[in-house]
This record gives C-alpha cells, structure tokens and sequence, in this order.
C-alpha cells in the first residue's frame, strides 16, 4: 500500500488528515516556494487536469466531473453565492469550482481554499473506494509521490 | 480430423470454485462469453473474481463499464470481495469507463476506444459491463452510426484476434435471446438465476453454452459470500464407479452383537439405514460406528443436522466414546451444516471436502430428517432424487454411508421411512420399541443386508453407559401388535433367587459370553467399571452362580447348571 508516514518532526503536531497531506503535496511543488495567487490557480489547474486524466479513465468522466462538485460543495464554508458552484464555473485556467475561492484572496488564503478543496476531493474518492485504492489511484497519476522526496511544504511528513 | 491434428484449446481456471467442474475443466481461451442474469443475480462479481483470478502484469485484464452500474460504486463494492486485490488494479487490471463516449460519440466510438485500449494494453481478459445497456443503447439511439450485431461482430472478431478472453455483462433472459445477435456470436452463455420459492431464494447457474466443451448440465447451485462465488456443481453419478464389481469386506458397527446379526458387519461401500423412533438410539449407533472405523485406522466424517455438534460430542463423551480425541488425532471431522436455504449439492460439497481432508472412509449422516429441513423448499420436491445422487456420489468412491431417519412408530404398520427411500440402500436396520410386562424395550431387526446371511430375529437392545449393546432375541415372545409382545410361558426366563437387578444382568451377560473378564463382563452388561462391579461379581461367586477362574486376570465362567 502507498502510504504517508508521519515524520518525526512533526511529532508533537497533530498530523493533518491524509487526504490534507496529500492535496498540499499536489500543489505547491507546482507553485513553487513563493507562489503568487496566479501561479496557486495554475498549479490547482495542473492538478485537476492530471488527476481527471487518470481518475476519469476509470471512474468516467461524468463520474469524475460529479464527484469533483461534491468535493468542492463540501469544501465550501457557509452559503453559496450565485454562479459559486463547480456547475456554473467553466475557466480555463481554473478546476471547476474554484473562482470563487480565489476572487479577492491573497496567495496564503488561495492556498488554504485550494488545498481543502483539493484535501476534500480525496477524502470524497477515500470515502467511496477507500483510502488503499484510492492511494494507489493517486500514486499512478502522481508517481513521484512515493518517490520518496520530502515535501519541503509540509514539516516532517516524508514520503 | 484426428486428435493429434486438431487444435489445442487451452482452459482458463475461472477462479470460482466449483465454475471449472461445470464448464468441463474451465474457459476456453480466446472465447467470447456472456454472463447473462437478473439484476442481483452476481454477474457483475463473477466477471470480477475470473478477471483477478487471471490478471498477470504481462497479461492484464481489462473492465470496461458502459453506462451500467457508476465504476466508482462497483469498485465500493466488489472490493468488499476477498478477490479483490487492490494492488493489481491499475497494474494487471485495469478500469475504462466508456459511458461518455457512448453518450456523446454513439457505439462506433465505444467499439474504437476497446479496441485501442485493448491494442495498448494487450489484456487477457476483457470484460464489458453492461453489455445490455449498449443494447439499449443502439435501439434508443437513431444515429448511433452502428447496428447492434455488426457492433458485436466486430467486437468478437477484434477481441479474439488480439488473444483475449472477452465476457459480455447483461441482464438476459435466456428466454429472451433467441433472435439476439450476442447469442450467436457468443461461444459461451452463462445464466445466473435467483430462483424463489415462498420465502426461500436459492442462487443457481446454468451453462447454457460452451463452444468445444463439455459442460455440466442442468442447473447447478451457487454461493455468495465475501470470497466471491462458489458453485456447487450438481452431483452427478459416474456410472463406471456405481456398477463395479464392490468388494465384499466388511466394517464393524462398533455394537456389540450386532455385527454378527448384518453378516459381519457392514459392507464397505455400501449405504446403510438406521431408521427408528425418536429417542431409540439412532445417534448412539452413529457415534459407535464412527468410533470402530478410527479404532480400525478408518477416518470419519459426520454430518449432523439436527443438533448442534457439541451436543453430539457431549452424549458420545457420556456414553465412553471420545469423538474430541478422534478429533484432535485427525481421526474424524464434524461438520454442522445449517445455513438457510440449503442445497444438496452443497452439503455434498461439504462432506467431500471433509472426506477428502482426512481421507474418510466412513460417513455418517445424522439426519436425514434434520438435512430435508435444512433443504430450501426447492429441493424438497426432489429429495428422493437429490438423496440418490448424494448416496451414490460418496458409495460410488468406496466410503461407507450410515444415514439415519427418524420415524414415528405406529401400533398398525412397520414403516421404515416416511419416504420410499428403500431403493437407495441395501442396507436397513429398523429400530423400534416394543412394550414388554408393562415396559418399553428397544428392539431392532435387520432388514436388509446387502450379500448378506443376515439375521431376521427381533433383538432387545439396551443404550448402556457403554453405548448401545444388543441383548437377547424376542424369539421367546409371542407378538401382540407390532409393538407389544408376550412372553411364552414356556419360555419364561429363569430367575435367580437373592440376586439384585444389576446382579442378573451380569449373570446374564456371563451366560451369554460363557467365560469372559471382568472388563468385557461390565462392558455386555452396561455396568460401569469399578467398586460396585466388583461387589456384584464378588456376591455371584459367593452364592455359586459364578466362578472365578485366575485372580489375576479377573475372568469368571458361569457354574455348569446354569448353562445346561
């Protein structure tokens, strides 16, 4: 099984859920060390569209469009505005769903928004075909993630 | 064309237990199945369990869902299965949803994506589930670019090229395919059935065809649980087997006195009936004839059905006979067969595979009565039938069969079973009661064994702390009704002045036997070994009803007068 050990380092944290650990893996190697709000929105559309490529192939792409708006109604805080759902969004430059979230944020709350919507989406495909295949889905879009190399973002959470 | 000209046709295991048997060794590889039943009936999973059970990295195997049941949900499910292994998936088993090309592109579209994937991929096996909903598909679409059987000509010829082993998923109706065109195209149909009676459902299959094999027919039960499928192929007889020349060896019974009233003991091979009221020892019998087969270095199975096994162990343990110890030696295998809805093919299955564990030789099962109960109502009707084929399967490999059957005694007739089940044994033993001065006896009369110079007498019997004994013949009674009988003034018994009741019984017992240890002595008369024994035995020396013949091998002999 592709497994997330927790790091001695971090110890002492309460270690965040896997499907957290793994939505901040997929984007800030992406974004780069200091990323802006522009290069998060381009990471999440990378992401999205790696994930959907493989994700899709197996669960339809009707499949993965669904479970994708699930992930982000749940992600979302509080009421939704109008044209505020993965539904009505179409960017090119965005995953469906996440203008909202990124409307009027700074890079740190872009990054926060993104990776719950990210975090949610897996903790939705865990939900459903449980963490072990889920994982091993993951890992086959994202082979470098049991490359075994640190995530520099996330504080003693080797790979 | 000669056999050696012909070309080899290479069997694939299913992986299912039991699937293989039927199929007549397994699938043929290359072939074009279809997996046809109701919704529920365990299409979707048996397609499954022969995809994992033949998935190889160098061969994977690949499921393509089109518009059936969302892959995300079956995946939820099946990997529930113990099968399921999730580290082949995406490896040696690979998952294609098509359902959007086929919504937005039409079957052309799904034919071309298959067939790329299957050239990228170079599976094995090739699953697409539903194949019904394609069906639909075609006849609800009017531009779907491609007719129903040229989808499914080319997707057989496609798939057989590249070396696959393809199954269609459908809900068929085997009614309902004759003018399909997948019937024809297919080498191989096999149904899945969910057949109901009152409140019994009972899983069964049918391989309705099989290119180049040959098949089991007939419908055959199945299982499903969390290992997946399991058949229960229907028992079938191999006649060579039934009409060979039986040996006529002989097993004891384990009862004392009644191996020499069938001839010497049982038949081996043969099926033998101990049919009698409730209460009249039926069990006893069992558990003695299971006990002289492992004191012989014969292993035996028992199949008990009306109470729970440590019940069955614990009246054996009362009555001396240790089937925990046989257990634990490897001598003997319970098996408690009381899932609901029961089929007979499925307890056969469960007595081979406990034979075959122990390499039994003997089988007991307790009772018939209990195992028709246990059957869904379905194979009721049939049990007469289901029986001859469950007897013969297990005589027809050498085992001896003891079956017993509860009966409700009545004044007016002698009935042997409440079924005409006479035909499937040659050998019968009638347990009864008999009412003598005021007090029910048991009593047994052998009706039939098979080669046999068997006796005919009524015998009185007794269930002794030492299990059951055979005691006297009721040849010095004169019957009056089936069930009750005098005894001849002629023929009354001696009594014996001074003596206690246990006192006559080993009297007796030392008639009987004429010289005998003391051992042998309490065993005949049902006495426990011990203080009281040697009390008794010790008061009919000294009143000169016995003799003790060497102190130190405590054997005694009846005085000359008591003989005469």
């Amino acid at each position: 099984m592709v497994s997330i050990a927790n790091g001695e380092a971090d110890s002492q944290q309460p270690m965040p859920a896997l499907s957290e650990q793994l939505a901040r893996r997929l984007l800030p190697p992406a974004a780069g060390e200091t990323p802006s709000t522009d290069a998060l929105a381009l990471a999440a559309a990378g992401a999205y569209t790696r994930l959907r490529a493989r994700l899709a192939v197996f669960l339809g792409e009707q499949g993965f469009d669904a479970l994708w708006r699930r992930a982000i109604r749940l992600s979302q805080q509080g009421p939704l505005e109008a044209g505020d759902t993965a539904r009505a969004e179409a960017s090119p430059t965005l995953p469906p769903g996440l203008h909202g979230a990124l409307r009027g944020s700074n890079a740190a709350e872009a990054h926060t928004r993104l990776v719950a919507a990210f975090a949610s989406f897996i903790g939705l495909l865990f939900t459903f075909i449980g963490e072990e295949l889920g994982m091993r889905l993951i890992a086959q879009a994202w082979p470098e993630l049991t490359s075994g190399a640190a995530d520099p973002q996330v504080e003693g959470a080797p790979l | 064309m000669s056999v050696s000209q012909r070309v080899a046709l290479p069997l694939l295991p299913t992986g299912v237990p039991g699937l293989d048997a039927v199929l007549g060794g397994g699938l043929p590889e290359f072939s074009f199945n279809l997996l046809s039943g109701t919704p529920g009936a365990g299409k979707t999973t048996l397609a499954h369990q022969i995809m994992f059970a033949n998935a190889a990295p160098a061969r994977p195997a690949v499921y393509f869902t089109v518009m059936g049941e969302p892959p995300i949900k079956m995946l939820r499910y099946q990997q529930q299965m113990a099968f399921f292994d999730p580290a082949k998936v995406g490896e040696s088993v690979h998952f294609v949803d098509l359902t959007s090309v086929a919504i937005t592109q039409g079957l052309n579209a799904v034919l071309e994506q298959i067939i790329q994937q299957v050239e990228a991929l170079n599976p094995s096996i090739v699953v697409v589930d539903s194949f019904q909903a394609i069906t639909r598909t075609v006849v609800a679409a009017e531009t779907s670019g491609i007719d129903l059987q040229t989808f499914t000509q080319r997707l057989a010829v496609n798939l057989t090229v590249w070396q696959a082993t393809t199954f269609l998923v459908g809900e068929y109706l085997i009614d309902n395919v004759q003018n399909n065109p997948v019937l024809t195209v297919a080498d191989g149909i096999i149904a899945l059935f969910q057949s109901t009676d009152r409140n019994s459902v009972v899983r069964k299959m049918q391989v309705v065809k099989s290119r180049g094999q040959a098949q089991m027919p007939g419908l055959h039960t199945f299982r499903i649980s969390e290992a997946g499928l399991q058949v229960y192929p229907r028992m079938s007889i191999v006649v060579d087997k039934m009409e060979r020349t039986r040996p006529l060896q002989r097993g004891s019974t384990g009862v004392e006195g009644l191996d020499a009233l069938v001839g010497g003991g049982i038949p081996v091979g043969d099926a033998v009936l101990v049919s009698g009221p409730s209460g009249a020892g039926k069990s006893v019998l069992s558990a003695q004839f299971i006990a002289a087969g492992a004191q012989s270095g014969e292993p035996g199975v028992i199949a008990v059905f009306e109470e729970h096994p440590k019940e069955f162990l614990r009246r054996a343990d009362s009555l001396g006979i240790n089937l925990t110890a046989m257990e634990q030696a490897g001598l003997l295998k319970i098996i408690y067969i009381r899932p609901l809805d029961l089929s007979p093919d499925e307890t056969l299955a469960a007595i081979r595979t406990a034979v075959q564990e122990i390499d039994a030789k003997r089988v007991v099962i307790d009772s018939l009565t209990g195992f028709e109960l246990a059957l869904a109502p379905t194979f009721r009707i049939d049990f007469r039938e289901s029986l001859y084929r469950l007897v013969g399967a297990l005589t027809g490999t050498g085992i001896t069969v003891l079956m017993t059957m509860e009966i409700t005694q009545s004044s007016t007739d002698l009935t042997l079973s409440p079924y005409v089940i006479s035909f499937l044994t040659d050998n019968i033993i009638l347990l009864r009661y008999v009412e003598i001065a005021g007090q029910f006896k048991k009593s047994l009369v052998v009706v039939k064994m098979r080669n046999s110079n068997h006796s005919n007498d009524l015998m009185l019997y007794e269930i002794t702390p030492h299990g059951m004994i055979v005691r006297e013949s009721l040849d010095a009674y004169d019957a009056g009704g089936v069930d009750t009988a005098k005894l001849r003034e002629a023929s009354r018994r001696p009594t014996y002045p001074g003596l206690t009741a246990d006192e006559t019984k080993l009297l007796q017992a030392l008639i009987e036997l004429r010289e005998a240890p003391a051992e042998l002595l309490a065993r005949r008369a049902g006495l426990p070994v011990g203080p009281q024994l040697t009390a008794a035995l010790d008061r009919l020396v000294s009143l000169a009803y016995a003799a003790r013949l060497d102190d130190a091998t405590h054997t005694y002999r009846p005085v000359a007068q008591l003989l005469g």
